[in-house]
C-alpha cells in the first residue's frame, strides 16, 4: 500500500468503466454540492467570508515559525507535551514510542489525513500494537485494507453490498444489508474497542496558537470517544494547521462545515486544550501534540504555491470538480485526491513522484469558486505545469516538446503560419470522412479522433477570405 | 462576427500579422515558449493600438479563452518584466470578448438577429470563470427573434476539454463529454450555443461522431443568422 | 532527535519566508479588540431579542433530529423527565453537579423515582447507563447548538456515553450565533490558563453517512438528544 508513483491516467481508465463507482460519484458529488450551494447562498456575506478566511490563513503561514512557536508554549502550559516531527518516518516513531512508554496494548484512532499520510497504521502493527479506525468509513476502509477515496466520505466507492459481504468475512457476523443494521454493528463492536483502549490517535481540523486548543470537527462522536476514554490521547497536527486567534474559530467553523457537508454546523466540534486538569473527573491524563511538517515547510518557499497550505480539508473542491467527478479518489494515487490532491500530492511527494497531476485538471475553476480559503488552483496547477516541464518528468516527453517548438515556430512567423494553414486542408485530406470532418487522425492526434470528429480546415483561409472581400462571409 | 460587428456599424480590421496568444504553450507548462509568442502577440496590439488610427480601437476575440489569457493570464506569464506590464495593461484593457464586447461597449443586446430553433447555452470556463461573463450571451440568445431559450442541467460544468488535456488524457476528457451531451440532449435542445472554439470543436466533435441531431453553434454565428 | 527537528522546521520555514518578512509586529494583530465592551454591546442585542432567540432555537433544532420539550417551571422540567423515564425505562443515569441542576434538586429527585446514579469516573458503568443530563453553558441560537464545558463538576462522558443525552437549556444561555459565542468565551478569559480542558459543540445526535449516503443517527455518540427548555 505504500506509495510509489502516481498513474493517473491508468487508474482514471479504471475508475471510468467501474459502473458502481460511477455512480456512487454521482450521488456524492451532488449531494454534497447541493448542500454546500444551498448553505453558502444562505449566508448573506458568503464571499467576504472566504476572503476573510483566506486572508488568516495567508497571516498564519507567513508568520508560521512565531504561531508555532507561541502553540508550543501554550500546549505545554496547558499539560501537554509537543514533539516535532520532520517527515513520515519520524512521525511514526514518535508515536509509536509514546505508546511503548505508555505500555499501550490497543490503540483507537479517528479520521486523520495526517496519519494516512505518514501510514501510522502499518508502524503499530509492526511494533505489535492492535489499532482501530473507528471512523465509520475508514474502518470499513481499513476492513478491507484500501485508501479513502473522499476526504469527507472515505468509503463513498464501497456498495452496501461490499459493505455487508466484508463485514461478514471479516467479522464472522451473518449478512446485514441495510446500513443501519451494519451501523449497529460497528458500534457495538467499536463501542468495546473504545472501552479497552489505552491511546486514542486523532488529527486535527484547527490548532489555536493562542491558546494551545486543538479542534477536531466530526458528526459520529468517534474523535470525542478518542479523545476522551483512553488514558492517553496523541493528536497528530499537519504545521499549516494553525489559526492565530481563539475568535477566529467562529470564522473557520462557520466556513468548513459548510463547505464541507452543507451543514450549517457539524454534530460535534471538540475544543481540546491539553489533558485533563487534576480537577477534572474524565478525560485522558496525557495529552501530546505531533506538529507534522513532511514536506509542508518546503512549500512555503514558493511564493506562487504557498497557498496550497491554507487548505482546511473541506473537500469542496473535489464536489465540484469534473474531473474528480469521474475518476474517483484513488485515481489520485495517494491520500489526497481532486483539485487538492493534483496540487498538493506532487509538491509533498515531490513532483518526480506524480508529474501527471498537475495536468490532471482542464483548469476549470470550478474549485477555486468554491474553495473557503480561495486558493487559486488554476495559477497554482500552471506553475507545477512548469515546474514539470523544467525538470524534464513525465508526459511531457519529447514529442510534446518538439510539438511546442514546431507551434512557436510556426506562429513566430506569419508567412509560415499562413502555408501551414494552407497546407492542412491538403494534409488532411486522406483522413477526411463521409460526414466532412476528420474521423480518424495519426497518434496522439488519434487520443482525439478515437472518440470526437475532428472539424476540417477549410479551403480558404479566413486571411484569404478577409482579403479577398474584407470579411463579408462573417 | 465581423458580419454582427459590421452590421451594427463597426469598422473592422485584421491585422494579418497576428497568429496565436500563447495560450496552448502556457497551459502545458512551457512558459518561455509562451511568452515569446505572447511578447509577439502584445507588439503587434500594441503597436496597432499607439497608431494614430487605432487611438479609439478595442481588440474583440470570439473566444473567453484566447480574451482570458491576454486579460488574465498575461498578468501572471509576465509578473517578472515591469517593462512589459506596462504593454499588458494597455492591451488587455482594450481587450474584449465579443458578448462582452456588444453588451459593455456597444450597449447592445437586439442586433437583429433571427433564428428558428430551441437553443441551449454552454457556459465555457474561462468566460465564466476567469472573466466572470455568465448573463451577457444568455440576454443575446434570448433576443434573437424565432429562438426559444432552454438552460440545461450542469450548463456550467467542463465540457472535458481542456486543450492539451484532452489529449493527455482522452478517457477522462470523454466521460466528462459524455455528461455533458446528456445534459444538452436531456434540454430538448436543437442547438447548442458557445462562445469559445474549443468547447464548439469538443462538443461539435463528439455530437456528429455519434450521429446527434444537435447542432452546435457560435454565439457570433447565431447573432449573424437572418432566419 | 525530536529537538533537532525541531530546529530544522523552524529553519527551513523561515528561509522559506526570507522576502515575507515584512509582518514583524502583526502577530496577534487583533488581540487588542476590547471583548469586554464587545461582548456587553452582544449582552444587549441578545436581551433584546431573547424570545425570538428561543423560538429560532427550537426550530434549528428540529432541523437535526433533535427533540425538544419545552418546559415553563422547575416543577415541569421534573415532570417531563419522569414522563421521558417511564416512556424509555430508564434504569439508570449520570448527572452535572451545576448549579442550577444543584438548586433545582433534580439528582435526588431521580433517585427517589428508583433510578440508580452512576458517575463518569468509572467508563465501564458509564458506558451502560441509560441516559446522560446535563445543563449547557451556552446554546447557539442559528444552528442549534449546544455548548458545554468540561470542569470538576461537568465531565464529558455525561454527554458522550450513554445512548440517550438530555440537555437543559435556560434562556440566558442563548447566543444568537457563533460570533457572539466567541466574543464572550474570549471576554472571560482572562488568563489563558483558566482555558477548560475541553469544550463540545453539539449540534443533534451522532450521525453517519459513511454507507451510501444513507443517513444513520446513533453511530457512536448518543443516538437520541432531547433538549429541555426553560
Amino acid at each position: 500500500m505504500g506509495f510509489e508513483e502516481v498513474r493517473f491516467e491508468q487508474d482514471s481508465e479504471k475508475a471510468i468503466h467501474n459502473k458502481p463507482l460511477q455512480k456512487a460519484l454521482v450521488n456524492v458529488t451532488n449531494r454534497f454540492r447541493t448542500a454546500r450551494n444551498k448553505a453558502s447562498e444562505d449566508v448573506p456575506n458568503w464571499d467576504n467570508l472566504r476572503a476573510a478566511a483566506r486572508e488568516i490563513k495567508k497571516e498564519t503561514i507567513e508568520n508560521l515559525d512565531k504561531y508555532l512557536l507561541m502553540l508550543e508554549e501554550r500546549v505545554k502550559r496547558a499539560g501537554g507535551k509537543v514533539h516535532w516531527a520532520k517527515d513520515a518516518e519520524e512521525a511514526s516513531q514518535i508515536i509509536v514510542n509514546i505508546a511503548r512508554e505508555g505500555n499501550v496494548k490497543s490503540v483507537v484512532k479517528s479520521k486523520s489525513m495526517a496519519t494516512e499520510e505518514i501510514e501510522l497504521n502499518n508502524s503499530f502493527e509492526d511494533a505489535g500494537i492492535k489499532v482501530i479506525e473507528t471512523d465509520l468509513g475508514e474502518y470499513i476502509i481499513q476492513l478491507a485494507g484500501e485508501r479513502p477515496s473522499h476526504i469527507i466520505a472515505p468509503a463513498i466507492h464501497k456498495t452496501k453490498e461490499d459493505i455487508s459481504k466484508l463485514f461478514s468475512a471479516k467479522l464472522g457476523i451473518p449478512r446485514y444489508d441495510k446500513p443501519e443494521e451494519l451501523t449497529k454493528v460497528a458500534r457495538e463492536i467499536l463501542r468495546s474497542e473504545f472501552l479497552n483502549a489505552d491511546m486514542g490517535v486523532s488529527g486535527a481540523n484547527f490548532a489555536v496558537a493562542e491558546t494551545g486548543t486543538i479542534v477536531i470537527v466530526e458528526n459520529e462522536g468517534n474523535a470525542r470517544l478518542t479523545t476522551t476514554v483512553p488514558k492517553i490521547h496523541v493528536a497528530l497536527v499537519g504545521i499549516e494547521k494553525l489559526i492565530p486567534r481563539y475568535e477566529d474559530l467562529s470564522l473557520f467553523l462557520t466556513v468548513l462545515a459548510r463547505s464541507a457537508t452543507g451543514q450549517k454546523s457539524s454534530t460535534y466540534v471538540s475544543f481540546i486544550t491539553g489533558p485533563k486538569r487534576s480537577t477534572d473527573i474524565d478525560g485522558p491524563e496525557e495529552f501530546h501534540l505531533v506538529l507534522l511538517d513532511n514536506g509542508r515547510s518546503k512549500i512555503l518557499a514558493s511564493e506562487e504555491t504557498r497557498e496550497s497550505l491554507y487548505c482546511i480539508r473541506c473537500g469542496a473542491c473535489l464536489n465540484n470538480c469534473p474531473v474528480y467527478r469521474k475518476v474517483g479518489g484513488h485515481s489520485y494515487g495517494w491520500v489526497y485526491s481532486g483539485p487538492i490532491g493534483a496540487i498538493i500530492t506532487p509538491q509533498l511527494m515531490g513532483i518526480d513522484k506524480a508529474p501527471e497531476l498537475p495536468f490532471a485538471s482542464s483548469l476549470c475553476g470550478a474549485c477555486k469558486d468554491v474553495c473557503p480559503v480561495k486558493i487559486d488552483f488554476p495559477k497554482v496547477l500552471l506553475e507545477l505545469r512548469k515546474n514539470v516541464v523544467e525538470s524534464k518528468k513525465g508526459s511531457t516527453g519529447i514529442g510534446e516538446r518538439f510539438g511546442i517548438r514546431l507551434w512557436r515556430f510556426t506562429v513566430e512567423h506569419e508567412s509560415i503560419y499562413k502555408i501551414t494553414n494552407k497546407l492542412s486542408y491538403y494534409f488532411q485530406l486522406p483522413w477526411k470522412g463521409r460526414n466532412g470532418k476528420l474521423n480518424s487522425l495519426p497518434y496522439p492526434f488519434s487520443r482525439w479522433t478515437d472518440q470526437r470528429d475532428f472539424p476540417a480546415v477549410a479551403k480558404k483561409t479566413f486571411r484569404e477570405r478577409w482579403k479577398n472581400n474584407k470579411g463579408e462571409t462573417g | 462576427m465581423v458580419k454582427v460587428l459590421k452590421s451594427l456599424g463597426v469598422e473592422v480590421d485584421f491585422i494579418e500579422e497576428q497568429t496565436c496568444c500563447g495560450q496552448p504553450a502556457f497551459n502545458s507548462g512551457y512558459q518561455d515558449d509562451a511568452r515569446a509568442v505572447a511578447e509577439r502577440f502584445l507588439s503587434i496590439f500594441d503597436t496597432t493600438l499607439n497608431d494614430e488610427s487605432g487611438k479609439d480601437a478595442y481588440i474583440v476575440c470570439p473566444s473567453g479563452s484566447c480574451t482570458s489569457m491576454v486579460k488574465v493570464f498575461y498578468e501572471e506569464l509576465f509578473k517578472n518584466s515591469p517593462e512589459l506590464l506596462n504593454k499588458v495593461r494597455h492591451v488587455s484593457q482594450k481587450t474584449f470578448e465579443f458578448s462582452e464586447f456588444l453588451i459593455k461597449v456597444l450597449n447592445t443586446v437586439d442586433v437583429g438577429a433571427g433564428y428558428k430553433g430551441v437553443v441551449t447555452y454552454h457556459d465555457s470556463c474561462h468566460l465564466l470563470r476567469e472573466l466572470g461573463v455568465k448573463d451577457g450571451p444568455r440576454e443575446l440568445i434570448k433576443s434573437v427573434k424565432g429562438v426559444k431559450f432552454k438552460e440545461m442541467e450542469l450548463h456550467d460544468a467542463c465540457c472535458g476539454f481542456g486543450g492539451t488535456f484532452s489529449i493527455k488524457f482522452p478517457k477522462v476528457s470523454v466521460s466528462m463529454l459524455d455528461e455533458k451531451i446528456e445534459c444538452i440532449i436531456n434540454s430538448g435542445a436543437d442547438t447548442l450555443v458557445s462562445a469559445d472554439m474549443g468547447c464548439l470543436m469538443n462538443i461539435g466533435g463528439a455530437l456528429s461522431r455519434r450521429e446527434i441531431p444537435v447542432r452546435v453553434m457560435h454565439l457570433a454565428e447565431l447573432l449573424a443568422s437572418r432566419g | 532527535m525530536s529537538n533537532n527537528s525541531r530546529e530544522e522546521i523552524l529553519h527551513t520555514i523561515r528561509k522559506g519566508l526570507e522576502g515575507v518578512g515584512k509582518n514583524e509586529g502583526k502577530v496577534l494583530a487583533d488581540a487588542n479588540r476590547n471583548f469586554h465592551s464587545e461582548a456587553e454591546e452582544v449582552h444587549k442585542r441578545i436581551d433584546e431579542s431573547q424570545s425570538a432567540l428561543i423560538t429560532q432555537f427550537a426550530g434549528e433544532l428540529k432541523e437535526v433530529n433533535t427533540n425538544v420539550i419545552e418546559t415553563g417551571s422547575k416543577n415541569e422540567i421534573k415532570k417531563s423527565l419522569l414522563g421521558l423515564i417511564k416512556e424509555k425505562e430508564l434504569k439508570s443515569f449520570s448527572i452535572w453537579e451545576s448549579q442550577f441542576l444543584k438548586e433545582i434538586n433534580l439528582k435526588q429527585e431521580l433517585k427517589d423515582a428508583g433510578l440508580k446514579l452512576v458517575t463518569a469516573k468509572n467508563k465501564n458503568r458509564i458506558a451502560n447507563s441509560d441516559i446522560g443530563i446535563t445543563e449547557v453553558d451556552y446554546a447557539i441560537a442559528d444552528t442549534g447548538t449546544l455548548v458545554l464545558l468540561t470542569d470538576k463538576n461537568q465531565p464529558r462522558s455525561v454527554s458522550l456515553l450513554p445512548p440517550i443525552h438530555l440537555a437543559i437549556v435556560r434562556p440566558e444561555n442563548l447566543v444568537r450565533n457563533i460570533g457572539d459565542l466567541f466574543v464572550i468565551l474570549k471576554s472571560r478569559l482572562e488568563n489563558i490558563e483558566d482555558i477548560t480542558s475541553c469544550m463540545t459543540f453539539i449540534t443533534g445526535p451522532s450521525r453517519t453517512a459513511d454507507i451510501e449516503l444513507s443517513l444513520t443517527l446513533g453511530v457512536h455518540g448518543p443516538k437520541e438528544l432531547f433538549v429541555l427548555t426553560l
